[in-house]
């Protein structure tokens, strides 16, 4: 291997990354901007959907004989356009269906009379008026128990026999980083996933389809440093991507949830310890280095950005997979987890971010993750130093990617 | 040949077809070229130019025989024969995000051209190739004779002692090629030893100090324009050419 080589391409490289609008946009443009965009986003949606339903009324049918004091509550009720109907639910009110009806359930045999809620709740508006109706429902009830309790004198501490309360002994820095554990490393992963997939394709596919990658060939420097150096400018760009991203979320979550916490009561902080940022800065290396190696290695079969990015698509596909296990909370990093690539990455992030990391997992994740990273450069270089590699279908009159894989390696492999 | 720059000794490169089997496509090439000197390597599309080329730059390696670059044997020691060779070809494209600068100044380092001398080199190139109202603006804005104009700079900016060319005039328009052919003039005339392959028998008599023409993979005669114009009794380069390879054929 060759410093200065690898130092040269590394830098060509992430220049041209820097200049390319689709790139950049990939690994920092949408990283930075998801969550600002997303919860303006989300904000804009609720205020239009809380702006709708403020509007929005509900056709209620009342059976006859319902309990008095639930009709009036209906009636008075303004998301409520209350109707006496005749007969059951499917009676029609003027111009049309009801959303739902109430109707009264006699009591009996030792059961108090209620009412019966009847709606279609395959419908969004059936669903909506019968949680209405329920919650009105309940409120009578209550009402009911507070009268019956008066009438027999009994005080309200002895009513309710048995109190509960739970008490959180969690501090506000604790909950933040049980929020932003929650939050952080599923898209994380696909963060840093997202920064390395086209730096990847571009320094490999990319080279073959401008027609850069016999001029860099035939340059006195050596196979290994070349990919090297490429390998480099990858992984940085998916650092990058994850690191960007997690600064933006904390940047967001603490601007926008903690003050919409902190108005409920909750005294929650987002502010991360350099124990937390150590360690994701940890995962995000761990993580870019593992993916950068395996998209080089994947996209260096690709003659042009087309199979470049179908040949990776697998590789981003791994990167989701710690979501699945991110949902188990008995999953945590150790001993057994760091050994598994990707998945070691996302457990230390979200661990970090709720207690300090114990030392021997990251050892061993840093182990597992460089001995993939060099299995997939030893691949890649192997594929590089053929001849196919600079002149793919050319040479052989072969097109086919089988070609590519049992070609000859050529003499510039030194 | 005490002072070759460039020898090839029964360079043979074959390649396997699924549908035709065994292509030979350079067959027992041997040459040398000298400091100085310009050797035209003459065929019709398919007769084994490019791979021959390739097989000197290590970008392909021979099935057998061997050839060297300044003394560095292409199979013994590639790092050190692409160092002292520039190759440049119709295929060899440059990065279109770099300017022209930058892209001399990047090819300059991966052929490990000293740092300290570096800047001094890459403003004299940018002088020889007369490209400095362009040298600070991206490839990708530039015509194809500006990116040529580069691209031969690209491959002398390590100063290296032997250039190989293949089919550098491809694609160029008429004035365009008329500057890059008058370029390798005064690089053969500086000293150093050019390879130069084409099909365009115009191009090969104006610069060729010497020519092999080289036809399914052999080379049939080797010789100066004069030379070859007397062995086949022609009057003129294209007919030499044209006799040559009929007579293989035969």
């Amino acid at each position: 291997m060759d410093g200065p080589t690898i130092r040269t391409v590394f830098g060509n490289e992430l220049r041209g990354a820097l200049r390319d609008r689709t790139l950049t946009t990939h690994f920092i443009v949408i990283p930075l901007l998801l969550y600002p965009v997303l919860l303006w986003l989300g904000i804009t949606v609720a205020l239009l959907y809380d702006a709708g339903s403020e509007d929005t009324s509900y056709r209620v049918g009342i059976s006859p004989g319902l309990d008095p004091a639930l009709a009036g509550e209906l009636r008075a009720d303004p998301s409520i356009d209350a109707f006496f109907a005749s007969s059951g639910a499917e009676t029609g009110g003027p111009g049309g269906g009801f959303d739902a009806t109430a109707g009264p359930v006699p009591g009996g045999d030792g059961l108090p009379g209620g009412c019966v809620i009847t709606a279609d709740l395959s419908t969004d508006r059936g669903r909506t008026a019968a949680g209405v109706l329920e919650g009105l429902a309940r409120d009578v009830r209550a009402a009911g128990f507070a009268r019956l309790r008066d009438s027999l004198g009994i005080g309200r501490a002895e009513w309710e026999v048995f109190r509960i309360s739970t008490s959180n002994e969690a501090g506000g820095r604790d909950m933040g980083g049980f929020i932003l554990g929650l939050l952080l490393p599923a898209t994380f992963a696909v963060m840093v996933s997202i920064g390395c997939f086209y730096t990847a394709v571009d320094a490999t596919a990319g080279e073959r389809e401008r027609g850069t990658i016999e001029t860099l060939l035939s340059t006195g420097a050596d196979r290994f440093s070349i990919l090297a150096g490429k390998y480099l400018s990858v992984l940085v760009s998916g650092m990058t991507s994850g690191l960007l991203n997690t600064a933006s979320m904390i940047l967001c979550v603490s601007a926008i949830l903690g003050p919409l916490l902190r108005s409920e009561g909750e005294e929650i902080s987002f502010a991360v310890e350099p124990g937390a940022a150590f360690s994701a800065v940890f995962a995000s290396a761990l993580l870019s280095a593992l993916l950068s190696a395996l998209m080089i290695a994947s996209s260096s079969l690709a003659r042009n950005y087309k199979e470049g990015q179908a040949m990776v698509t697998p590789v981003y596909l791994l990167s989701v997979l710690p979501v699945i296990f991110m949902q188990d909370p008995s999953i945590s990093f150790s001993v057994s987890t760091a050994a598994v690539p990707v998945l070691n990455a996302a457990l230390l992030l979200r661990d970090s971010l709720t207690g300090p990391a114990e030392p021997l997992p990251m050892v061993i994740s840093a182990v597992s993750t460089a001995l993939f990273c060099l299995a997939a450069l030893w691949a890649a270089s192997s594929l590089l130093s053929r001849e196919e590699a600079a002149f793919p279908g050319e040479a052989t009159g072969k097109r086919s990617l089988y070609s590519l894989l049992r070609g000859r390696r050529n003499t510039g492999h030194a | 040949m005490p002072d070759s720059a460039v020898t090839a000794v029964d360079l043979c490169k074959s390649f396997v077809d699924d549908s035709r089997g065994v292509i030979r496509a350079v067959d027992e090439v041997s040459f040398h070229v000298d400091r100085g000197e310009v050797l035209g390597i003459l065929g019709v599309n398919g007769a084994g130019k490019t791979t021959t080329l390739r097989m000197l730059a290590t970008l392909i390696e021979p099935t057998s025989g061997t050839a060297s670059v300044d003394g560095h044997d292409v199979r013994e020691d590639p790092k050190a024969a692409r160092r002292s060779l520039g190759f440049l070809s119709s295929t060899t494209a440059l990065y279109p995000r770099l300017t022209a600068r930058e892209t001399l100044r990047f090819f300059a380092r991966m052929n490990g051209y000293p740092r300290e001398r570096l800047e001094e080199r890459v403003e004299k190139v940018v002088e020889m190739m007369s490209i400095g109202s362009y040298a600070d603006t991206r490839i990708e804005r530039l015509s194809t004779g500006m990116k040529q104009k580069v691209s031969i700079g690209r491959a002398m900016v390590h100063d290296p002692p032997v250039l190989v060319f293949d089919e550098p005039a491809a694609g160029l328009d008429v004035l365009n090629a008329h500057e890059m052919l008058a370029m390798i003039e005064s690089l053969r005339d500086c000293g150093h030893a050019v390879v130069f392959s084409t099909h365009v028998m115009s191009e090969a008599e104006r610069i060729c100090s010497r020519i092999a023409v080289i036809h399914q993979g052999r080379i049939l005669a080797e010789g100066t324009v004069p030379g070859l114009l007397e062995r086949t009794r022609a009057d003129t380069l294209e007919d030499a050419f044209v006799s040559l390879v009929e007579s293989a054929r035969v």
